[in-house]
Parts: structure tokens; C-alpha cells; sequence
């Protein structure tokens, strides 16, 4: 099973055991992990599951399609390189050990 | 083959009697309260009601109203004629992004998600603060006034149609009549013509969209409203029906649901005095007092959708051609979820609510009206440390569409 590993907005970290399949976003909901919204579901609607991949795993992913890149420049978190809505990575054997941080907010106060 | 001849209105297989429940769904009971109903429901699978003489499906359950709202090849969002929806048609006919399954959904969506999304509503939010403040300090002068409409509507229509859209203040009305219209939709039988006084709404809306398309054909703004012109005039990615339907929904849309979610919100708080002193006491509570005041309080409680084939959710066959109805309310009082799902605790900060709907057709808007409830209700609760119901025996009527619990009449007390 490959884990994930959350860096979270105060420093702590989390690492969690995925199914193959399965998305950052769902598992970070899943798991009560702070700093991932997820408003919408998983469908690459609302912006709220910004998360930086760390680069070593950021070019092991397809590119971001039209819609996720379009919400990443949109979302409440800067955009940095390795920004990803965490909807749309899913986690693959290959991808044991991905480490994703999550910024300080998804929405704005 | 004549159009009649064309429409195709499946015969649905007898259904189990035992599985009917004879109630009301849009009743003023279940809208004044709809929890008593919501608490038998949450935990249970889905059951049938009729509805204009057709069998409808209503589903409850968290995760099976999720999957019901995002798998649109068997759920689909397309009405279809004669299935018996045209009471919900609030658009004539026309192709609004709730009422469409990719990949025309996606193709609309891409045109109206650019208006709300979280950065362009931080643009707002200086100006948002700006207005509740203003608004706030003309109702500081009274002891005693309207939540919805000395508050909650004139500062949705305030914010939605002139500061996010930039419309003269004279020609609000043309959309906060249609908002209000909407509603007419739904009071006359099945297969009637739309009631006058909402074609008459629906028609104003239509020709100021129509005049203001001409005014940026010849004047182009740096703006949404050209750039949504100009995917039909250039791009020729939407058709014209599409081009109108896409800006009468954006300057539509928000005005009832906003305000209405502001009003349901201020009178909850102000039905739990301990709730709502925590919060005055403690304002770094406001952002999960508003989720949990989302999740107990969803403006709206159904969402109706079309069967495109046979399916079985949880025991419970529903067959192709049935109306189901989505509950987001009943979803958000699902035991497994929210434990003590009746209970209204700020503290609670509850994930996952389906107020705002679920997938695709998730509301464009949420962002907004999140950042309107922070103002509107975090300014109020501070400003008037004694704001409470001036009458809380004072029965309030809810208005709004079938699905939805809009609250008309909240008199506040602030001194």
C-alpha cells in the first residue's frame, strides 16, 4: 500500500496508508487531516485542496489538465511549482512515499 | 414522427407499496422545521413519495445522496419532457448548467467558474466589509428591524449586482424580481403555461441580458461578461440560447440563495442564546459556527434530478424515468456523520456538508457566499451584543422554491 506523507501547516506530519487509486485529497478527508478542504468532492471544481508536491515526486505526475490548472491559479493559496489540487493525484504504487505540504489556508477569511 | 410522438416517457414497473411514505415535501411544516423529518430519514434508504400523480425517489443517506449528485450517467441532471418536472423548470426550457450532464457541463462550467472562484472572491471581500458595515450602521439607529429585508436582501442585491457585476442601481430589479419569480413557477398544474407575472420577470431578464451582450459587442470591458460574449462571438464555443441562460444564472442565481442562508443563519443563532454568546465571546469561532449553521440550516432541502436507467440504492429499486429527489438537508443530519445530528454546536466544525451540492454541479457560488455570511453574520453578532429574535413566539413564513426554505420574515431586537 503506498503511503502519503501530509506536511502540515504547523509542522507536524502525518503519514498515511493509501489503497492504489485512491486521490490525496480523499485520503487527507478520510484521515480528519487539517488544511484540506475538499468543498466539492473531488471534481476539480472548487480550489480547496491545494497541496505542493515535493519536486522529486511533482515529475513523476501527468501534467495538470485545462480545469485543474485553471483552479490553481485561482485558489487561496500561492501557486507555487509542485502546486496540485489534490483531487486530481492519485496514488500509485510508484508513488510510495509522495510527500505533499499543505499550505496555511484554501479559502480566504 | 410528430414531436408528440417522440417524447419518451418510461412506464415505471409497480412499486412496493410498504416502501411510500405519504408526506409533503414541500410543505411549510417541513420547510419551517424540516429536522423532525430529516432525523427519520438520515439513516435510512432511500423511499418514494407522489408527487403531481408520478412516483418520485427521495434519497437521504450522506453517501448515497453524494453518489446520487455525481453519478450523472444514472442520475442524470437533463430534464426530460413528460417525466413530470416542469413545476422545477425555472428557466423555460433552456440549457442552464444545473440541468446538463458533460460534456456540455463541462464546456459551460468552464465559462461561469472564473466568477466566484476563492481568489476573485478575496477581491471582493475589502468591498463586502465595506457595505455590511455601512448597511450596519444605518440599522444601529433602530432598535428593531427586518433580518431579511432590511439586511439580508439589500445587501445581497448590493453586493451581487453592484460590486461583483457593476449593474446601475436602477436596473436591480430587473434580476431581484426574477429571483423572487422564480418561485411562481411551481403554482401552476403540470403541462400549464408559466405563470404571467413570472414570464414577464423571465422576459425583463432576458432583454436587459440581451441588450447588455450588445453593449459589450460595442464596448468591450475587460471583464467576465465580455469575455463570456466572446466565447460565442469568437470562439463560437456556446450558442446563443447558452450565452443567455450562462448570464441570467450568474446575476440570478445568488440573490435568494445568499440571502436566504444569511437569514437562516442569524435565526439559529439567535434560537440558541448559549451558542450564539460563544461566539461574541470567542470570534475565532466564526468560521465553524457558519459550517455548522450550513449543516444544520441547508437552504435548500432537496435537489431533483432524472433516472436515465435502472438502479438499486440500498435495497431500494428505482427505475429510469422517475424523478429522484436529492435530500442535502437530511444528508447533513446522517447520524454517521454528525453524531447528535440535531444538536447545534459551534464547535463542531463539521466537513463534507452537502449544502453547497456535491461534484460536477457543485455551487459556483460557494466561495462567495461564505465570505458574504463571514461579514454579514461575524459584523452583526459583534456589533449588537444583545441582537435576539424581537418576537420569538413570531411564527415565520418560508417562501422561496418547492425545495427550498427561505425565510421571509425575521424581526431582530438590538438595544
Amino acid at each position: 500500500m503506498p503511503k502519503i506523507i501530509y506536511e502540515l501547516s504547523d509542522g507536524s506530519t502525518r503519514t498515511i496508508e493509501a489503497n492504489a487509486g485512491d486521490n490525496v485529497m480523499q485520503v487527507a478527508m478520510s484521515h480528519d487531516i487539517a488544511g484540506i478542504l475538499g468543498r466539492c468532492g473531488g471534481f476539480c471544481n472548487c480550489g480547496t485542496c491545494h497541496v505542493y508536491v515535493d519536486a522529486q515526486w511533482a515529475d513523476q505526475l501527468p501534467e495538470p489538465a485545462f480545469d485543474e490548472d485553471a483552479l490553481l491559479s485561482e485558489s487561496a493559496a500561492e501557486r507555487q511549482p509542485g502546486s496540485r489540487l489534490g483531487c486530481q493525484v492519485i496514488v500509485t504504487e510508484a508513488l510510495d512515499g509522495i510527500t505533499v505540504t499543505i499550505p496555511e489556508r484554501q479559502e480566504f477569511d | 414522427m410528430t414531436a408528440q410522438a417522440a417524447i419518451d416517457v418510461p412506464v415505471i414497473p409497480p412499486l412496493d407499496p410498504a416502501l411510500f411514505v405519504d408526506v409533503d415535501l414541500y410543505s411549510q411544516e417541513i420547510k419551517a422545521d424540516p429536522s423532525p423529518w430529516f432525523l427519520q430519514w438520515a439513516d435510512k434508504p432511500p423511499f418514494y413519495v407522489m408527487i403531481h400523480g408520478r412516483p418520485n425517489a427521495v434519497i437521504c443517506r450522506h453517501e448515497q445522496v453524494k453518489w446520487a449528485l455525481s453519478d450523472h450517467e444514472t442520475i442524470s441532471a437533463i430534464p426530460q419532457p413528460g417525466w413530470g418536472a416542469d413545476y422545477l423548470d425555472y428557466f423555460n426550457g433552456l440549457p442552464v448548467l444545473l440541468e446538463v450532464d458533460p460534456p456540455e457541463h463541462t464546456r459551460l462550467r468552464r465559462l461561469m467558474q472564473p466568477a466566484f472562484t476563492p481568489r476573485r472572491v478575496s477581491q471582493f471581500q475589502l468591498g463586502i466589509n465595506q457595505q455590511v458595515a455601512a448597511l450596519i450602521e444605518t440599522l444601529a439607529a433602530k432598535n428593531e428591524f427586518d433580518m431579511m429585508t432590511e439586511f439580508a436582501q439589500p445587501l445581497v442585491y448590493r453586493l451581487l449586482l453592484g460590486t461583483v457585476f457593476e449593474f446601475p442601481e436602477k436596473d436591480w430589479s430587473i434580476f431581484t424580481n426574477l429571483s423572487h419569480a422564480l418561485e411562481l413557477v411551481a403554482t401552476v398544474p403540470l403541462g400549464a403555461p408559466k405563470p404571467a407575472a413570472y414570464m414577464e420577470a423571465f422576459n425583463a431578464g432576458m432583454k436587459y441580458c440581451g441588450d447588455l451582450i450588445e453593449l459589450r459587442r460595442r464596448e468591450p470591458k475587460d471583464d467576465l461578461i465580455s469575455s463570456i460574449v466572446a466565447q460565442h462571438d469568437e470562439g463560437g464555443i456556446i450558442t446563443t440560447e447558452e450565452l443567455f441562460t450562462t448570464l441570467i444564472q450568474l446575476f440570478a442565481g445568488g440573490l435568494g440563495t445568499v440571502s436566504g442562508t444569511l437569514g437562516l443563519s442569524m435565526l439559529r443563532l439567535c434560537r440558541h442564546p448559549d451558542q450564539l454568546k460563544l461566539l461574541q465571546d470567542d470570534p475565532s469561532l466564526l468560521n465553524s459556527a457558519l459550517e455548522e449553521c450550513l449543516r444544520i440550516d441547508s437552504l435548500g432541502n432537496f435537489r431533483h434530478r432524472h433516472v436515465a436507467r435502472d438502479c438499486v440504492v440500498d435495497g431500494v429499486p428505482i427505475y429510469r424515468g422517475m424523478l429522484v429527489h436529492m435530500s442535502m438537508g437530511a444528508a447533513n443530519y446522517d447520524p454517521d456523520f454528525y453524531p447528535e445530528p440535531n444538536k447545534f454546536d459551534i464547535k463542531r466544525n463539521p466537513r463534507d456538508i452537502s449544502t453547497f451540492g456535491h461534484g460536477l454541479h457543485f455551487c459556483i457560488g460557494n466561495a462567495f457566499a461564505r465570505a458574504v455570511l463571514r461579514a454579514g453574520i461575524g459584523q452583526l453578532v459583534q456589533r449588537f451584543p444583545n441582537i435576539r429574535l424581537a418576537d420569538p413566539s413570531e411564527k415565520i413564513i418560508y417562501g422561496g422554491m418547492p425545495t427550498e426554505r427561505m425565510p421571509l420574515n425575521i424581526k431582530l431586537r438590538v438595544d
